[in-house]
């Protein structure tokens, strides 16, 4: 950047784009917040089965009477706290990983981690998942965190770190040769000082994009699990359990699939629209 | 005192069959002032970064007060004697931290004081090297280059160093920050007692600052000696050719008379 | 030296609210150097940008002024119209020589593409060992064969004034064409760029910050402080008697100007940002010589001792008007 376009950047307002994503998705977090307390009808409470999209529910309700509208957005908090908290965790260990493999003087542990992340990052991303859900136990819960939560999250985490542990050790890689690293050596800090507070803060800005991204991704793989039956059990409404619930009945009740597929939809737009205009601003 | 010395130094890259510097010796004594004259690939940051111990050489040594580099350790005094003010002032801060903070972060690295004390330290610091006062807690994208650059040489002076080695410390400033800057190095060095070691390729900037220069090219050494018999007497054809070559040199240089009276040195 | 090429009028730009270039005038005249002088932020990137139709792609807009240009009005030509000056009769020279060159291309190819592009030549490749000639590249042959990364920053800078001279332009902007070289290689390319213009009767815009560059090579020099001209006149006149105060402190702040032992002259304070929009001359809360009237209205460009050509904007500048 010139010495010129340092003051404008400031100056630059953000993408209209970027404020349409942050609209879409908050309007559903703030459902998904909402909903639940203020709505007439509790997620299990039932009503008659099958009614289609009305006034008093107006996602319909599905086979034994339940609201799909307070499921949904019920659901909603499930999905996005599950996914805040997965892409948090992974970013976290991961770009720490990654920043201290790039920073390290000695050439053995920037390999052994590597190949951790490249033997990782080489599975198929859903089935390691999938396998290590199995390993861990689909229906195992902690204390008042439904069955099938903690399984998908840790499997989640335990793959996710290595992208960012990748994408951290790069920007690490071309940060340790910056001047301010150099003069950080000279004034004889510790490595522990320079990976956490020279160099975390832009390995981790670098990740922001890619977390943003992982968010839909994360999103994706639970709606995935749970519709295949070994992600959140029920009881407890997902996005991805609620669509396969109503799939069967998509000919004569489409509105238990259709509508929280539509609020899925909505929320990866949201996420992907944030997360491409960050990419753009990057690249300029 | 010799405080730092480079013995034969020598600096081949990984994978280059050239050197990029050939043996070199080179003595800093306390309070002087030498220049590195040199164009891009002579050498001369190669030399500066050997000279600070973010390098080490291939061959030869450099040592602090006697001691080689590599027997140095991160915790020991002669460490923080040698610190570095870099080209470019706004990659030698760190983006996320402000002026305040990375300040005060050296300060309370070395002196272990507490926050506050520290915090009050880099605030008389960072005025000392004038860095205005609302300036003192904004980070470098709200600094401007010269604002930067007063921030790492307050840096460096937290740990009171006792050399300092400028690398193209005003090459990416305005003109009319540039004299700020170089007043500032030439201020420190007599009222902090710091020697110095400017690297330049900008014959002014050397001429101004130092006692002695030493002029390379492509990694070794033309010609050394007084700076400022080197610039009015060149004796070998490159560096003729470089003092030649500063635009302007001649003409308008001092016909400047109302100039001086009108601008007040010290406001 | 023949009559205004270039005209540019009481030009102002806008970007994001905001004026970095305010009521900027000067004339180019056929044949001559004139050299553009300014700090970051002076707006001088921006004027050559407005000049050369480049104004639109960093977000910016005229919203005063006019620049003519042999009868044509710059500030008003579509993209498309562009296309029929840019290269052809007014060239660019960048500063950062890497950004104009294909990475994955051979010099030659590039070169003969712009040729068939701009002004289509019978052979190709014997125009472009030409232009490369014309440019004292030495190997010719050997050069265009090579990839941009092993030139050598003066071999391309080198390459780049041949690209511009491909449509035989009559006037050439040469945004801080030698910045990023070092000084043995600034003067060849500074010595380059005065011969063509001698040579083809080339009128050539030179933007830079360096005095120096401008006592070396500029027939004229227009100097520019946060956004305004604040003198201007024939190079010699003004480094040798400068008039602005801050013309002044500029060349008394070079290290070059001072004895052994001497102090310099440094200017305190930083140019205005954003932010700063003061009612008065842009310089005074730096300038050593301000009065009172300074800070409440901008003072405009004036002849200087009755000299035609040197025009400077203080109002201490003006002949008979300072009694101090």
């Amino acid at each position: 950047m010139s010495a010129l376009e340092r003051p404008l950047a400031r100056l630059r307002p953000w993408p209209a784009s970027r404020w349409v994503g942050i609209a879409l998705l908050g309007s559903v977090a703030l459902a998904s917040i909402v909903i639940p307390v203020v709505s007439h009808y509790s997620t299990d409470a039932i009503d008659v089965p099958l009614q289609a999209p009305s006034g008093a529910h107006p996602f319909g309700t599905d086979n034994v009477g339940r609201d799909v509208f307070v499921r949904t957005f019920a659901a909603g908090r499930i999905d996005l706290l599950l996914a805040i908290v997965v892409v948090a965790s992974s970013a976290l260990v991961g770009t720490l990983i990654g920043t201290v493999a790039g920073a390290s003087r000695r050439r053995a542990v920037d390999a052994l981690i590597m190949r951790v992340v490249d033997a990782i990052i080489a599975f198929p991303f859903i089935v390691l998942v999938l396998g290590l859900v199995v390993v861990i136990g689909p229906t195992v819960r902690w204390g008042f965190i439904p069955a099938g939560l903690p399984s998908t999250g840790l499997a989640l985490v335990f793959i996710s770190w290595a992208f960012y542990a990748r994408i951290a050790r790069a920007e690490a890689l071309s940060l340790r040769e910056r001047d301010y690293v150099v003069a950080a050596r000279t004034l004889g800090y510790t490595q522990a000082r320079i990976v956490t507070r020279h160099l975390m803060p832009s390995t981790i800005r670098i990740c922001t994009a890619f977390a943003v991204g992982h968010v839909i991704v994360v999103v994706a793989i639970v709606a995935s699990l749970a519709f295949l039956g070994s992600g959140v059990q029920p009881p407890t409404p997902e996005w991805g359990s609620l669509m396969h619930d109503g799939s069967s009945l998509l000919q004569i009740a489409w509105w238990i699939t259709v509508l929280p597929g539509v609020v899925l939809v909505i929320t990866g737009l949201g996420l992907s629209l944030i997360a491409d205009s960050i990419l753009r601003e990057r690249s300029n | 005192m010799t405080l730092l010395e480079a013995l034969g130094v020598e600096v081949t890259y990984p994978g280059q069959a050239v050197p990029a510097l050939h043996p070199l010796d080179l003595v800093v004594e306390e309070g002087a002032a030498i220049g590195i004259v040199g164009e891009s690939g002579s050498g001369k940051t190669t030399l500066g970064r050997a000279l600070i111990g973010a390098l080490s050489p291939s061959g030869g040594e450099v040592r602090v007060q006697g001691r080689s580099w590599s027997e140095i350790r991160r915790t020991d005094p002669q460490r923080r004697s040698v610190q570095m003010i870099f080209q470019d002032p706004y990659s030698s801060l760190n983006p996320h931290m402000t002026a305040r903070q990375t300040v005060a972060e050296a300060i309370r690295h070395w002196y272990g004081v507490t926050r506050g004390e520290s915090r009050r330290r880099a605030e008389q610091l960072l005025a000392d090297v004038g860095l205005p006062g609302a300036a003192i807690d904004r980070r470098p994208d709200r600094l401007s280059g010269g604002q930067c650059q007063r921030v790492g040489i307050a840096r460096a002076l937290a740990c009171e160093p006792r050399v300092l080695v400028a690398d193209e410390p005003t090459s990416s400033l305005d003109v009319s920050v540039q004299a700020q800057i170089l007043n500032l190095l030439r201020s420190l060095r007599r009222t902090r007692a710091l020697a110095l070691v400017v690297i330049s390729h900008d014959l002014g900037v050397i001429r101004y600052l130092t006692d002695r220069a030493v002029v390379m090219r492509s990694g070794a050494v033309v010609e050394q000696g007084e700076t400022e018999r080197i610039f009015a007497a060149p004796r070998h054809p490159y560096t003729r050719a470089l003092v030649d070559a500063i635009p302007g040199r001649t003409g308008f240089a001092r016909a400047l008379e109302p100039a001086p009276r009108a601008m007040d040195p010290n406001p | 030296m023949g009559a205004s090429l270039l005209e540019v009028r009481d030009l102002a730009i806008e970007i994001a609210d905001w004026e970095p270039v305010k009521d900027v005038s000067f004339e180019v005249a056929g044949g001559e150097c004139v050299a553009i002088v300014g700090e970051t932020g002076s707006g001088k990137t921006l004027t050559c940008r407005a000049i050369t139709g480049m104004l639109r792609r960093r977000g910016g807009s005229v919203v005063r002024g006019s620049a003519r240009f042999d009868g044509i009005d710059l500030l008003t030509l579509t993209e498309r119209q562009w296309l029929e000056v840019r290269g052809r009769r007014i060239s660019l020279v960048p500063q950062s020589s890497m950004a104009g060159l294909d990475p994955i291309m051979r010099v030659g190819r590039q070169l003969e593409e712009t040729i068939r592009f701009i002004a289509p030549a019978d052979d190709p490749r014997k125009r472009a060992r030409e232009l490369l000639d014309h440019v004292h590249m030495a190997r010719a042959d050997e050069v265009l064969r090579l990839y941009p990364h092993e030139l050598s920053g003066g071999m391309r800078q080198r390459i780049m004034i041949a690209f511009a001279l491909v449509g035989r332009p009559e006037l050439i902007v040469a945004d801080e064409p030698t910045t990023a070289l070092d000084v043995t290689l600034q003067r060849n390319i500074l010595r380059l760029l005065k011969e063509l213009q001698a040579e083809t009767a080339l009128s050539v815009i030179l933007v830079t910050h360096d005095l120096g560059v401008v006592e070396e090579v500029a027939d004229s020099v227009t100097i520019m402080y946060a956004g305004r001209v604040v003198e201007a006149g024939p190079a010699a006149k003004v480094l040798g008697a400068p008039a602005h105060p801050y013309t002044c402190a500029l060349l008394a702040a070079r290290p070059l100007t001072v004895g052994p032992g001497e102090e310099l002259l440094a200017i305190p304070g930083l140019p205005p940002g954003p932010a700063d929009r003061a009612s008065g001359c842009p310089f005074a809360p730096r300038c050593a010589r301000a009065q009172a009237r300074c800070d409440e209205a901008v003072p405009q460009l004036e002849t200087v001792d009755d000299l035609p050509g040197h025009l400077a904007a203080c109002w201490l500048a003006r002949s008979g008007d300072d009694a101090a």
